[in-house]
Order: C-alpha cells, then sequence, then structure tokens
C-alpha cells in the first residue's frame, strides 16, 4: 500500500507536462542550469511561477546555484544563452536583429542563489518583469556602497587546463550591473565578495554600468532589457567592461576594461 | 503567508530598479504550499535524451584513390603537400555553389574545398603551435603537445557566404537547435567557436575576415580559438579567456576584443623551447 503510494506520487511528481522540452542541463552537485522549451500558449505568468517553484524544490534543493531559462522555442533559446559572440559591434547587431521581435517575445530566466529567488519575466507585449521569489532584493549585493545587481548567471565546466580546481564541476558565470562607474579596483573586490555570497571559491563575473553587455549570454541584454532603444556603437563601447574571476591563487584578476576595439583587434 | 514580491520591474533605470512594490503579492502557487506540488512536474525524466541530437558529422574520410593535397598561402605560395596513397579526403558536405571570394588562406590543389580549408587551417595552427614550447606554468598544465591534440581535434569550416556557411546552420553541426547559419554566426567577426550546453565544441567558423583583412594573422587567430576550445572559455570580448590568462601574468596591450596577436606574443614569451 505504502509503496503504492510512494510509485504514484513519484509520477506525479516527474512526469512531463505535455510539450515541455529540457534542452540543457548543465549539474553537478552545487550547481544547476537549464534551458527548458514550453509551447507558447503554455507561456503564462502563473505557468512561469509553477516552473520556477518546481526547479526549486525539485532541482535547486541544496545547491548554491540554480537557474532555469524559459523560451518558447529551441533556436531562440539557443541564440540566447549561447555564447558565440565576440563582442564587436557589428556582431552584437547581427545577434540582435535575429532574435524575435521584443514586443512578441516570451521569455523567462529564474536564478536561485543562497540570498534567494527571483524571476525576470517577458510577456508578449508587456515591459519585462522581476518578480522576487525569496528573499529581500537577493539579486543585489552591495559592496562598499555599490549595489552590483547580477542579471546573467550560468556556469562553465572546468577545462583539463585550470591547475586548480576539479575537473568537469561548474563555476559560475555572472553577468552584474553595477550602480556606480567602474573603477578598476572594485570589480577585484566584488569578484572576491561575489564569489563569498554564492559559496564557491571560483566565479567568473563581467561587470558593466548598464544592462546592455557586449554579447556573451545575449538573451539577457534583449528580451530583459529595453529592447526598443538599440544601442548606439558609441554608447556600446561607452560602459567599460571588466571581466574578472578568482584565480588559482585565490585572488581576483580581471581583465579590461573593454573599450573600442583597436585597429588589430575584433 | 506567502513569501512572493511583486515589483514592476523598468529596465535601464540607473538606481531605482523597482518601482511601486504590491504589498498584497501575486495570485500565484505559494512557493511554501506542499499542496500544488504535483502541479509543478514537468519534464524530469531524462533530460539527456530530450534534448534533440540532431548534429550532423560534417566530415567523412572514405577513400577516394590516391591524392596529393597541397596548401598555399596568402600570396598563393605553396607552403606543403601531402600524398595520400590509400585515398584521398571527401567531404560530405555538399559542394559550395561557387568558390568564395577573396583569397584563401589555403587552396588544395586537389580534393574538394572545404576538406582542404579544413586541412589547411590545422596544418598552420599545428605550425605555431609547434613555436611554443612548454606553457605548463602559464596554461594551467598544458602543453604545447596538448594544445596540437586540442587543434587536430578541431573541425574548421568555410563560414563565408557562397560557402556551406550560407546553407548550413549551427544546428546542423552543432546540434545545439540555433538555426542561425554559419555565415551570420560568423559575420562581423574573424572566427567563432561553437557551443551547446554550455561547452565550446571543436567546431571553429571561419568568416571573412580571416580571408580579407590583412590585418589578420590567421595563425594567431587560429590559436586563440584553439585556446577557446581546449579551456573551455567563451565569455563577452574574450574578456573570460584573457582573465584566464592574466592570473599567469597576462597584460592585454590594447583595448577591445582584439589580443589574438598579444596572446601569441605572450606565449611565445613564456613557453620556453619552442621551434623558432
Amino acid at each position: 500500500m505504502n509503496s503504492t503510494i510512494i510509485i504514484t506520487a513519484v509520477m506525479l511528481t516527474f512526469s512531463p507536462l505535455h510539450g515541455s522540452q529540457v534542452v540543457s542541463d548543465l549539474t553537478d552537485e552545487r550547481t544547476i542550469i537549464e534551458t527548458l522549451v514550453v509551447p507558447p500558449h503554455e507561456f503564462s505568468r502563473d505557468r512561469i511561477f509553477e516552473l520556477a517553484n518546481s526547479f526549486k524544490r525539485l532541482k535547486v534543493g541544496k545547491r548554491q546555484l540554480g537557474v532555469l531559462s524559459i523560451f518558447t522555442d529551441r533556436s531562440t533559446a539557443a541564440v540566447e544563452t549561447g555564447v558565440s559572440c565576440e563582442g564587436n559591434y557589428k556582431q552584437w547587431q547581427v545577434y540582435r536583429q535575429q532574435l524575435p521581435m521584443a514586443d512578441s517575445l516570451r521569455a523567462a530566466d529564474v536564478i536561485f542563489t543562497r540570498n534567494g529567488g527571483w524571476i525576470r519575466l517577458k510577456l508578449p507585449h508587456q515591459n519585462p518583469e522581476l518578480r522576487v521569489l525569496d528573499g529581500r532584493d537577493p539579486e543585489v549585493v552591495t559592496i562598499d556602497g555599490i549595489a552590483v545587481e547580477i542579471m546573467a548567471a550560468t556556469a562553465r565546466k572546468q577545462s583539463r587546463f585550470e591547475g586548480c580546481g576539479v575537473v568537469g564541476s561548474l563555476e559560475p558565470v555572472l553577468q552584474v550591473r553595477v550602480s556606480a562607474d567602474l573603477k578598476s579596483a572594485f570589480p577585484l573586490k566584488a569578484t572576491m565578495e561575489l564569489a563569498k555570497a554564492l559559496g564557491y571559491q571560483r566565479v567568473w563575473v563581467s561587470f558593466r554600468r548598464d544592462p546592455w553587455f557586449l554579447c556573451g549570454r545575449f538573451g539577457i541584454m534583449y528580451p530583459f532589457s529595453s529592447p526598443e532603444l538599440p544601442l548606439s556603437e558609441e554608447a556600446y563601447y561607452g560602459a567599460p567592461q571588466y571581466t574578472c574571476m578568482v584565480s588559482c591563487s585565490g585572488a581576483a584578476v580581471c581583465s579590461g576594461p573593454m573599450l573600442r576595439p583597436s585597429s588589430n583587434g575584433k | 503567508m506567502t513569501y512572493q514580491r511583486y515589483y514592476a520591474y523598468q529596465a535601464g533605470a540607473p538606481t531605482g530598479r523597482f518601482l511601486s512594490p504590491d504589498p498584497g503579492g501575486i495570485s500565484t502557487a505559494d512557493l511554501r504550499n506542499p499542496v500544488s506540488l504535483n502541479r509543478y512536474a514537468y519534464a524530469y525524466g531524462d533530460p539527456a535524451n530530450l534534448i534533440d541530437p540532431s548534429g550532423e558529422k560534417a566530415i567523412g574520410i572514405p577513400p577516394n584513390g590516391p591524392i596529393t593535397d597541397c596548401w598555399s598561402d596568402r600570396e598563393g605560395k605553396t607552403v606543403d603537400c601531402i600524398f595520400y596513397p590509400k585515398g584521398g579526403w571527401t567531404y560530405i558536405l555538399p559542394a559550395p555553389p561557387k568558390a568564395p571570394t577573396g583569397p584563401p588562406v589555403g587552396v588544395s590543389q586537389q580534393g574538394q574545398y572545404d576538406m582542404s580549408v579544413e586541412k589547411a587551417e590545422l596544418m598552420i595552427v599545428q605550425g605555431r603551435i609547434a613555436s611554443l614550447g612548454d606553457c605548463t606554468k602559464v596554461l594551467g598544465g598544458a602543453s604545447a603537445a596538448d594544445l596540437s591534440k586540442v587543434a587536430n581535434s578541431i573541425t574548421f569550416l568555410d563560414g563565408r557566404a557562397g560557402s556551406i556557411g550560407s546553407d548550413r546552420t549551427e544546428d546542423s553541426i552543432a546540434g545545439n537547435g540555433d538555426q542561425t547559419t554559419l555565415a551570420a554566426s560568423v559575420s562581423g567577426s574573424i572566427a567563432v567557436t561553437l557551443t551547446n550546453n554550455g561547452t565550446i565544441l571543436p567546431y571553429v567558423v571561419l568568416g571573412s575576415d580571416m580571408y580579407n583583412d590583412p590585418s589578420v594573422d590567421p595563425a594567431n587567430t587560429l590559436l586563440h580559438e584553439v585556446l577557446h576550445v581546449a579551456l573551455n572559455l567563451g565569455g563577452p570580448g574574450d574578456q573570460d579567456l584573457k582573465a584566464y590568462l592574466s592570473q599567469y601574468g597576462f597584460t592585454s596591450g590594447f583595448g577591445g576584443t582584439g589580443g589574438t596577436d598579444d596572446i601569441t606574443q605572450w606565449l611565445k614569451a613564456n613557453c620556453p623551447g619552442g621551434r623558432q
């Protein structure tokens, strides 16, 4: 009798809802990054909350970072979550133009950290929303009075050539917006603070003054920002961008500021 | 009691990100309500099997009779030839409708164009890797031999318009679901890698600038792409790669997304013992 109940409960819990498809899934004991495609007619605010909640309950659990990105078709999901843009304005324009019109776009990014959880949501014909699921402003870490807002999170697998750590383990990769002008000392300190806040020894962080990052994980720049205002080349390169990591020595290192390419750089 | 809160979100606002918090929360299922758990399930059976493995292999190497393949440099001077006594290489991808414009990096004198591109690029980057010696102190333990193996694993694809780049999508190569054509993916760039499920795959798509921009050093660019694959580092504007190298003392000499030449020079200086 008991076993019947358990089996039934498991079936109820794990039976796939029609139409939803996990199209990518990076997981280890501390991190889960998942991309889900749901049919357009299922993409509603309530449905996204259901998915977010089930993701937290069933997959994130005690992990330190969980990210669920939800789209309505696989191609858009691939474009928006892929990392293939090398960062120049021309290519950025190409990527942006390939995406569906913002007004009709459906997309959601669900992020859970140790500080709580939140959803960035874009529904058709509506402005982007940020909804806090758990915690108090969990997407913001304040460092020296400067708000550092996590705009996007994903992870990378450690390669064989890291010099430390565990091959294949996942490391958070964040894109953050800061509330002040970027100076070189701040990203170094902020990287260490973000690693501590997330509970990882190593993190990778791209810092930007505005929400428009130079490629990278493209999704956050388009569906969850102001798509009706495409950046000019001047504005694109106008704000510096730093990318930092925690090195094997335990100290943060950064590259940047990334500015307009010189003549021999593309 | 609900733990959900709703804020109207206005992107682009410089400091006050949220407007008018809704004290009543939203009318969705309570996060802490176990009764509603059974509404939350979705495709959890086996995510790996839910991913459409539609990627086609881009190459095949059936025997095709004895053949000699040669490659020329940008000026048309022959660089090297290889004789295959048991047969040449055949590409399973369709031949391009017409040869792309611009001087190719390598042109096979026999055999089909696409395959020659791949082999020519491989030869070029292997030559550059051979100029490196012991890199173990600056590449997390990777030796030049390791980089050589990684390079051997890479398929180099001609992404120019008029080549396979026009009619092949990323998905057809990488199985990542991305219906962008290779030509569009590499548009505006010299070369790009393909990714799937957060991993950089051993595919490098070459754009027209690789062939037409005189400021581009093909060998340095290809080595740069090998590093992307070896280290599984993408990220905006190569910044992740540069951050990784900076822990070993690399500093980029200029702003922007360039750095292929800088990185090569730095590796040469820090990988002693290579072929000069």
